[in-house]
C-alpha cells in the first residue's frame, strides 16, 4: 500500500476532476461548432454527450468529383437505417468511419483530377499510368457506394426478416475496405 | 403490456453472423480488451483504504493469465476428441470472449472507481465485478465453441462431446482463475 | 413550446422518441432538451421531497435530486454496451444514452407529477412512513424509464437474460450508493440540522445491514440519536 486518503478527500477529488473533464469537453464541443445547449449541458453531464465528440463534423478533406454521389449514398443509407422499423438492424457500425474513409479516397481522385490538369505535355507514360490507377480508383469507390446501396435494400429484407447482425458485419466490412481504397487504387 | 424482454432463450440463426463464431478478432480487438481489464484492475487499486500497486494487474492477470494456461488443453483435448470445428474456430471463440469481457471490463471501469473511491468496499466489489466478467466471458467462449462445432456440420452426439468438453473447460478456467485471483489479493 | 412538444412526445411515444433521437443529426439538439426535461421534473420532486421538513431542504433536496437520476445512468451506462456484447447484441453507446436521456426525463416528469400527491401525504403522515413513499414514488416512476431502455435495446442475440440481470443489478447497485452519498433527501422537521450533505461515513451497504440488524433487535450505540427521534416519533411530539 501506497498511501492512505480519506474518503472525503478522494471524492472531493473526484468531484474536481469530472468538472475538469466537462469544463474540456465542453470546450471540445464549442470547437466542433456543437448547438450551446450541448456546450453547457457537456459542463455537467459530458459522459452523456461523449456520442457529440465521436461524431465530430466530418467536414473531412477538400471535395473531390464523387463527394455529392457519397453523401446522397450515405444519407439514404442513414435514413433508411433511422427508419423506426428498421431496429432489428443494429447500426452501430462505423458509419461515421466508411464516410470519412470515402472522403479519404474522394479527396485522393481530386489531387490526381489537379495534377493531370497540369500535365498537358510530357512524361506521357506517367500520365498514362496516372490515369489508369484513377480510373481504378474510382471504379473501386463506385463498387463500394453500389454495395452501400445494396446494403440499404438489405435493410428492408431485415427488418421484414431479421438477419440485422450480417448487415452491421457487412457494413464493418465495407468501412474497412473503404478505408484501404488508396492502397487498392495505387495512389 | 407487451413483455418486455422474451425470457426465453432465442436459438442462434444461421443468418446471424455473430462475430464470436465467424472469425478471429482483430488484434486491435483483443489490445482494447486487455487494455480494459488492465483498466479495471487500476480502478479497483485506487481508493480510500490506499492505492496498492500490486493489485493493478490483478484483472488482467486473473482473466488472461487463466485462459491462456488453460487454452492449449482445450485445444488438444478438442483435437484428441475429433471434433469437426477447425483450430482456428476454437481459438477465435476463446479471443473473442476475452475481447468482449475486456470491452465490459473498460466499460466497468467508472462505476468501480465510484465506488473505490466512496466506499472501502473497492476490493470486494472489483472481485465480484472479477467474477461476473469471468461468468459472462465464460458463457460467451461456450457459445462459441459450440456454434463453431454446428458450423461445422457435426454429428448430434459430436455436439454433446463439444457441450461437455465446454462446460469442463470453463469450469476448470473458472477454477484457474480463482487460484490466480488469490494469489493476487493475498 | 418545444419542450412542452417533447415532454409530451416523451410520456406519449418515447420509443419513437428514442428513435428520432438516435440519429447523427439530432442528437446534438435533442440531448440538451431531454437533459433540460430531467432537471426540470427532478428539480420539482425534489423540491416536494424537501418540504416535508421546508427551510433550506427545499432547495437542497432540488438540487439533489437531478444528480441521483443522472449519475447512476453515467456510471452504469459504459458498462452496458459491453454487456449487450457479450449476449451478441449491438448496440451503440449513443443509443443507449439516448434511451437513458428518455427514460430518466420520463421518470422525473412522472414523479413531477407525483409531487401533489406526495406533498398532501406529507401533510398526514411521520417521517418513516414519508421516507417510504418517497422510495415507493421513485420506484414506481421508475418502472416506466427503464422500460424505455429495455425497449431500446434491438432484439436477437442469446442470453439476454444474462445482460439484463446484469444491467439492473448494475443499475440498483449504482443507485443505492449515489442516494446514500447525496443523502439527506427527507429531513425529520425538528430537526435543526440541515446540510447540504452528510460526511461520507461507511456505505449503503453498511447501512443496509445496521438496519436489518436493529429490525431484529440487535442496536448500535452510534444508533442512540436515531433511537430519541423514534422515542419521539411514539410519543407523538413531532
Amino acid at each position: 500500500m501506497i498511501a492512505f486518503v480519506s474518503a472525503q478527500v478522494l471524492t472531493g477529488g473526484l468531484g474536481v476532476v469530472y468538472l475538469a473533464g466537462g469544463v474540456v469537453v465542453a470546450g471540445l464541443l464549442e470547437r466542433a461548432g456543437r448547438p450551446r445547449g450541448a456546450v453547457l449541458g457537456a459542463v455537467v453531464a459530458w459522459p452523456l454527450l461523449l456520442p457529440l465528440l465521436q461524431e465530430a463534423q466530418v467536414v473531412g478533406p477538400a471535395p473531390g468529383p464523387l463527394r455529392g454521389r457519397i453523401d446522397q449514398v450515405l444519407q439514404a443509407l442513414t435514413d433508411t437505417l433511422g427508419d423506426p422499423a428498421a431496429t432489428e438492424v443494429a447500426w452501430t457500425a462505423d458509419l461515421h468511419g466508411l464516410r470519412l474513409a470515402l472522403y479519404t479516397a474522394d479527396a485522393r481522385l481530386a489531387l490526381v483530377d489537379r495534377l493531370l490538369e497540369g500535365e498537358a505535355q510530357g512524361a506521357e507514360d506517367s500520365v498514362d499510368a496516372l490515369r489508369a490507377a484513377r480510373a481504378d480508383s474510382q471504379h473501386a469507390v463506385e463498387t463500394v457506394l453500389s454495395e452501400v446501396h445494396q446494403l440499404r435494400l438489405q435493410v428492408g429484407l431485415a427488418a421484414l426478416a431479421g438477419g440485422g447482425q450480417a448487415l452491421a458485419e457487412r457494413l464493418r466490412e465495407l468501412s474497412a475496405r473503404a478505408s484501404t481504397l488508396g492502397e487498392v487504387g495505387g495512389l | 403490456m407487451d413483455a418486455v424482454m422474451p425470457i426465453i432463450e432465442e436459438p442462434a440463426t444461421m443468418d446471424a453472423a455473430t462475430p464470436t463464431g465467424s472469425s478471429l478478432p482483430t488484434v486491435r480487438e483483443v489490445t482494447h480488451g486487455l487494455g480494459g481489464l488492465l483498466a479495471l484492475g487500476t480502478a479497483g487499486a485506487l481508493g480510500a483504504h490506499g492505492l496498492t500497486p500490486h493489485a493493478m494487474p490483478g484483472v488482467l492477470w486473473t482473466s488472461a493469465g487463466a485462459l491462456v494456461l488453460t487454452g492449449p488443453a482445450l485445444l488438444v483435448v478438442h483435437q484428441f476428441l475429433g471434433l469437426q470445428a477447425a483450430p482456428d474456430r476454437v481459438v477465435g471463440s476463446m479471443a473473442w470472449a476475452l475481447a468482449k469481457a475486456g470491452q465490459l471490463a473498460m466499460g466497468l471501469v467508472p462505476f468501480q472507481v465510484f465506488f473505490s473511491v466512496t466506499t472501502q468496499r473497492g476490493p470486494g466489489l472489483l472481485a465480484l465485478l472479477l467474477c461476473g466478467l469471468g461468468g459472462t466471458g465464460l458463457l460467451a467462449a461456450m457459445r462459441g465453441l459450440v456454434d463453431a462445432e454446428r458450423d461445422a456440420g457435426s454429428t448430434g452426439t459430436q455436439l454433446m462431446h463439444v457441450r461437455g468438453l465446454a462446460l469442463a473447460w470453463a469450469a476448470l478456467t473458472l477454477l484457474v482463475g480463482l487460484r490466480l485471483g488469490w494469489e493476487v489479493m493475498a | 413550446m418545444t419542450l412542452i412538444h417533447r415532454a409530451a412526445w416523451l410520456l406519449r411515444d418515447p420509443s419513437g422518441l428514442v428513435d428520432h433521437v438516435d440519429h447523427d443529426t439530432h442528437f446534438a439538439e435533442e440531448a440538451p432538451r431531454l437533459l433540460g426535461l430531467l432537471a426540470l421534473g427532478a428539480l420539482t420532486f425534489g423540491a416536494v421531497v424537501g418540504g416535508f421538513r421546508g427551510g433550506l431542504q427545499v432547495p437542497f433536496a432540488a438540487v439533489k435530486l437531478p444528480l441521483l437520476f443522472l449519475v447512476p445512468m453515467m456510471l452504469v451506462l459504459p458498462a452496458l454496451r459491453g454487456l449487450w456484447a457479450l449476449s451478441e447484441v449491438e448496440v451503440s453507446y449513443r443509443r443507449l444514452v439516448t434511451a437513458g436521456l428518455v427514460g430518466g426525463a420520463r421518470t422525473a416528469l412522472l414523479a413531477a407529477a407525483a409531487g401533489p400527491v406526495l406533498w398532501l401525504l406529507f401533510g398526514l403522515i411521520g417521517y418513516h412512513l414519508a421516507v417510504l413513499c418517497f422510495v415507493a414514488v421513485l420506484g414506481v416512476t421508475g418502472l416506466p424509464g427503464l422500460l424505455v431502455v429495455a425497449r431500446a435495446v434491438p432484439s436477437g442475440g442469446r442470453g439476454r437474460w444474462v445482460a439484463l440481470a446484469g444491467s439492473l443489478t448494475l443499475m440498483a447497485v449504482a443507485s443505492m450508493q449515489t442516494g446514500w452519498l447525496l443523502r439527506p433527501f427527507l429531513v425529520r422537521p425538528q430537526s435543526d440540522d440541515i446540510v447540504l450533505f452528510r460526511a461520507i461515513e461507511d456505505d449503503v451497504f453498511h447501512s443496509l445491514g445496521t438496519t436489518a440488524m436493529s429490525s431484529v433487535g440487535v442496536y448500535r450505540y452510534d444508533l442512540v440519536r436515531e433511537e430519541v427521534y423514534e422515542q419521539s416519533d411514539l410519543r407523538g411530539t413531532r
